[in-house]
Order: C-alpha cells, then structure tokens, then sequence
C-alpha cells in the first residue's frame, strides 16, 4: 500500500524510518544524504519542542476543567446512582409476613471494603452479599411469646488484588477473620463464609 | 446533554479492530515506538491516593461506589481536558467534552467488561467525542475555517511573558500554531501518542482505525509540524 505515501523523501526512505533511529547517532547515509539528513534536525527540532508544550501543558493549573464541571459530573452521577439490592437484617420470623428493616447490598459492601483496606498488600475490587436462606425459619419466641431477632446468615464474596509479597493462605484468613467481626459489629450479619478470589496482584 | 451511544458500544473486548491491532505494530523497532512502553522521566498513568489499583478503583465504581468513581473523576478530568482543549483549541468546548466524557463512563461502567482496559476506554469515549464536536463545527460552518481565524481563537499575552522566556514560548507557539493546522485525524493521533503516551494499538482502539493507519498519520503529522516549524524558524 505505502508505496506512493507522501511521508517518503527524496532518498527513498520513509520519515518514519528516520523516527525510529532519532535517539542514535546519525547513520553514514544520515551524515552525507541531502534528505535525511534535514529530516532528522527538524524531527530532532520538533521532539524538543513537544517535550517542551508537553511539560507546559502538564503543568499549567488553567489547563483542567473548572471545579463546576468536576461538581457537575459527580451530581449527575449522584442523581443517577445505581440502587443496590437490599438485604434483610433478619431472617423471616413465622408471622410476621414483612422484612421491615433492611441495609443495602453497598452499604455492607462499604463497610467491608474499609476493613480491606487496612491491610497493606490487600485491595478488595468486588464485594457482594447474598442471604443464606435457612431451610427451615426457627420459630423462636421468648416466654412472653415475643419473636426474638435472629441476624440474616449472609455469605460474602470478595474479589481481590494483593501484593505480590504477601503471603495468600495468611491474609486470606486474617481477612476472613476480620470481615465477620466488623460485619457482625457494624452492620449486625451474620457472615456464614467469606469467598475470596485473588484475580490480580499489584506493585509487580 | 448529547450523548453518542455508539461511541460506548465498542468497548474493549468488542473491538472491530482487534485483529488489527493483534498484527499491527513492529516490536523492537528503533526506539520502541510502536508498543509505546512510557518513555523515561514520564510517569503513567498518576496513582490514586493510598496506592489503590486502577482496576481496583474501576472495579469499585463498577459497582457502583460514588466514592470510587470521584477518584476516576478527579485522575481523569486533567487529562481529558488537554486532550479536548489540543483537538478543539477553546477551553468551553473542552470542558463539555470532559463533561460528556466523564458521565458517559459513569453511565457505560457496568459494560466494560475489562477493567483493565478502563484507560484506554475513557481515551477512546473521549477522542470520539471530540472528532464528533469537529465534524459538527465542520457541517456548521459554510466555508472552512482559515487557520488566522483559529489561532484567534487562543490569544497569546505576549505582554506577560519576560523577555528570557519569549524564545522558549515562541517555540512552543510555533508547535501550537502547526498543530493546530493539522488534519483533525493526523492531529488527535499526535496528541494521543506524543502528549498522552498512548501506544499505537491504544490509539487505533480510540480513533478506531487499524494500527496501519495510525503510523501513517503519525508519520504524516510528524512531517507537517516538522516542515511548519523549521519553515516558520
């Protein structure tokens, strides 16, 4: 295809050619060729000069967009945000025919994500809850015949990048651990299990 | 607001142009060009604070965490504008490409199937928005626009500029002006690769042409501003 392609010069090279050596020496054809030759001092030029814009560009504070647009972007995001499941915080009670109180599949996932968090070498990408569902709802009263709250029993999936210096069987139980603690303490859960993947590893 | 939905419906993992880009490029070549490894002394992409994974960060807003999604906003808001502000030379068109941009990603995240290809995607959803504000500005006009007329666009105070610095500046100037005479393809593969390191198949993955044509305009561009600038010296 290239053949009749209007970046050859006169010498029968493409300029591309001469890009590619621009960090060399110049070649014995570059030193005497009438052609490469000034190809290779403006294309030197021009490197220059676009380190040159490239750094000020960077660096000019006028070149971002104003804090309005940033504000405007994340209220439409805000207005827009994706609803998340919602779990029940008990499990279903005989007669009682609604789940009144409930927390919502992020919220959990927030709270879950901060407790990864605090371990260096662990960054936790996907988190998601599913409600164990009992095979047989207990039918527990007190001896006032009040039914009692029993936590919904959740399973909580993670899906995880780590350093590439930790040690998984270690952190994956340190972890474990730590998610049903804070799960049980912040949010009131019963963790049943926590599934961890590790599907990345960073600072390779 | 005027949100194109076919620019989403490539995304990565969807690429008509995949094969081109599994055949195009020469490794190896001089100066590595071709895969675009970051030069040195020029950072990647800019970490996140406490040393987050992008794909952590992607993965998050994925899921729908706001929180995650403001880190995106905040990393990518800089970029994206010098990117519109090179491609369209006015900072009001430049903000709405950010705009437009940014709520996109917002809206399109649970498509992408990739996070790992998150970078290369807001540069795609981003070019293809500002060659869509080219076309539009092309279609408005009766005749084309005189490069007089665009520079005009971009006032220089050269009052303000101490005499040490008026070489370096007209330097720049001079680049400025020649890029912004370039073809509007040639232009946006210059400023993708040379201004935001994409590498090659990056870039025919944004402008959605083969790595093929990619290097012709690159090679056609580096040419054009060469000439203008050792011209205009």
């Amino acid at each position: 295809m290239a053949v009749s392609s209007s970046t050859q010069l006169g010498c029968g090279r493409d300029i591309d050619d001469v890009w590619a050596t621009i960090d060399r020496p110049p070649s014995a054809h570059e030193q005497t060729c009438p052609f490469c030759g000034p190809a290779r001092a403006s294309l030197l030029e021009l490197e220059r000069a676009t380190a040159e814009l490239r750094t000020a560009d960077d660096e000019d504070p006028e070149l971002q967009a104003g804090p309005q647009v940033v504000a405007r972007i994340l209220e439409v995001a805000r207005s827009e945000a994706r609803r998340s499941r919602r779990l029940p915080l008990s499990k279903p009670v005989a007669g009682e025919v609604t789940v009144d109180l409930t927390v919502s599949e992020q919220a959990v996932a927030t709270v879950v994500r901060r407790a990864g968090d605090r371990y260096g070498g662990l960054q936790v990408r996907r988190c998601s809850i599913e409600v164990v569902d009992d095979p047989q709802p207990p039918e527990v009263t007190t001896g006032e015949r009040r039914p009692v709250r029993i936590p919904s029993d959740v399973r909580v999936s993670l899906r995880v990048s780590v350093g590439a210096d930790v040690s998984i069987p270690q952190l994956s139980s340190e972890v474990r651990r730590a998610v049903i603690a804070v799960v049980d303490e912040e949010v009131g859960l019963n963790v049943v299990g926590v599934d961890i993947v590790v599907e990345d590893v960073h600072d390779v | 607001m005027e949100i194109e939905d076919r620019e989403a419906l490539t995304a990565p993992g969807a690429d008509p142009h995949a094969e081109h880009e599994a055949r195009g490029g020469v490794p190896g070549e001089g100066r590595g060009e071709p895969e675009g490894v970051p030069r040195a002394g020029q950072a990647g992409p800019a970490p996140y604070p406490g040393g987050l994974a992008e794909a952590t960060v992607v993965g998050r807003a994925q899921e729908g965490d706001l929180e995650a999604f403001e880190l995106i906003v905040r990393r990518y808001q800089g970029p994206v504008f010098r990117l519109a502000y090179r491609m369209l030379g006015d900072r009001g068109e430049a903000e709405d490409v950010v705009q437009d941009c940014l709520v996109l990603v917002w809206r399109k995240l649970p498509s992408l199937t990739d996070a790992q290809a998150f970078h290369r995607w807001v540069y795609q959803l981003a070019t293809r928005r500002c060659l869509s504000v080219l076309r539009t500005r092309t279609r408005r006009r009766t005749d084309a626009t005189e490069p007089e007329e665009l520079e005009a666009d971009l006032p220089l105070d050269e009052a303000s500029d101490p005499a040490s610095l008026a070489q370096h500046h007209a330097q720049l100037r001079g680049l400025d002006t020649f890029l912004r005479r370039l073809p509007d393809e040639q232009r946006a593969c210059w400023v993708l690769r040379e201004l935001h390191d994409l590498s090659y198949p990056e870039i025919a993955f944004a402008t959605n042409l083969p790595v093929s044509t990619v290097r012709g305009r690159l090679a056609r561009a580096r040419q054009n501003l060469a000439k203008g600038m050792s011209a205009w010296r």
